[in-house]
């Protein structure tokens, strides 16, 4: 049994996959301008994981912190100043890790269900990796499949649609 | 007189104007699906030239890691001094070696990251063998921590570390992968100038900004680096 000393205590909930899906389809699109709810902060150029946030917190996963706790990485929360984990994608991937209750990592992107997360770490032009996710999106679509996304936006295109050979992945099922 | 020579200029700077717009629209179509911007008339061959040597590139960088080999990098990639890295790059260039070598440029940076990314992947194989091992389809912390990691942990109250990515075995051949990136490569501007040609392009993801440098006839990239987000 691991401790997270530094960490406040596990949440328990239901999350609402359809509430989640209803919003990455509302906020999103294909070939247009990227829309964005007013609501929320909007972070041109680098709003995926921004747009991840959103959709978790749409389908019912509650913010954990607020306020002056922006740089901590066990805490996720919408405010005018953002936490890290909210809107960077490596800070999300390591708010995920904290809190394996909530966040299990799957084996394959084909096993994520609608209202998933996948994380993705892109080959560069000479074939290299950091393990460093670059982007996020979120999975919808009955039997998953397909993703929705901001930065660029996309709407219901394959889960790996455009993904270089040689992408890493982390599949991310919200267990909460 | 004096009508007849100003009707005979004004077709004239017609005639050169359409020509020039046919020219170009046979630039665009040539093949290639670029626009061009160019410091002079560019030679479309040499366009095709560039172009080809960046979907190369991609192609090498590709297979080095299907075949676990590098060797191929001095034919595509070179380290030249007018192309510096990005302070990004010498910085991840630090981590790798320790230090920034003097002379380091895109071909050093390109074989330390190569070296780098062959640990990483083989992390996640052994933390993704244990968790098949185990009978799971999920990964725990016990599946890439070190017993004496996951002690230190528990020692200091955390935090977990984030797992190594599932990595995919690469399954394009060579010839599929140029196939697929040529589809999936826009070029949205090439200036040539002497020997340098700086190559701005689209992946359906990024842009990128690509330095290419001639060595003895042949287009090399000396530099690449994101200058934005997709707009395609």
């Amino acid at each position: 049994m691991l401790f997270l000393g530094t960490s406040p205590q596990s949440i328990a909930g239901n999350y609402n996959r359809n509430a989640a899906e209803a919003y990455a389809d509302r906020w999103t699109c294909n070939n247009c301008a990227e829309p964005h709810n007013p609501e929320y902060n909007y972070y041109p150029g680098n709003d995926c994981t921004n747009f991840v946030s959103q959709v978790l917190h749409e389908g019912g996963y509650p913010y954990r912190g607020c306020c002056w706790m922006f740089w901590n990485l066990s805490y996720w929360y919408h405010a005018g100043k953002d936490s890290y984990t909210w809107a960077g994608t490596p800070h999300i991937n390591c708010y995920f890790s904290r809190y394996p209750s909530e966040f299990e990592y799957k084996a394959w992107p084909t096993q994520l269900s609608k209202g998933d997360i996948l994380l993705c770490d892109f080959p560069d032009q000479q074939g290299n990796r950091d393990n460093i996710p670059d982007h996020a999106a979120v999975i919808v679509g009955d039997n998953g499949g397909l993703r929705d996304q901001h930065t660029p936006p996309r709407k219901r295109v394959a889960w790996d649609a455009y993904m270089p050979p040689g992408t890493a992945y982390w599949s991310v099922h919200v267990k909460w | 007189m004096g009508k007849h020579r100003i009707a005979l200029l004004v077709g004239l700077v017609i005639l050169i104007a359409i020509g020039g717009v046919v020219f170009l629209r046979g630039l665009k179509s040539n093949g290639s699906n670029s626009e061009v911007i160019a410091a002079s008339i560019p030679d479309p061959e040499e366009m095709r030239e560039i172009q080809a040597t960046i979907v190369e590139a991609y192609k090498v960088g590709y297979m080095a890691h299907v075949t676990h080999d590098v060797s191929q990098f001095p034919s595509v990639f070179v380290d030249d001094p007018s192309v510096p890295l990005t302070p990004e790059q010498k910085e991840q260039l630090r981590r790798w070696l320790g230090t920034v070598p003097e002379d380091a440029g895109y071909l050093t940076y390109g074989i330390a990251g190569y070296y780098n990314t062959e640990r990483l992947n083989r992390l996640s194989q052994e933390a993704w063998a244990k968790a098949r091992a185990a009978g799971r389809d999920y990964l725990i912390p016990e599946d890439y921590l070190t017993p004496d990691e996951l002690r230190e942990i528990e020692k200091s109250g955390g935090p977990i570390p984030t797992p190594p990515p599932v990595v995919y075995q690469p399954s394009m051949s060579a010839e599929e992968y140029v196939k697929w990136k040529w589809e999936n490569i826009r070029f949205d501007s090439v200036v040539i100038k002497g020997d340098k040609a700086i190559v701005i392009y689209d992946d359906h993801w990024f842009l990128y900004e690509d330095i290419l440098v001639r060595r003895g006839g042949k287009w090399y990239v000396a530099g690449h680096k994101r200058i934005g987000v997709s707009r395609w």
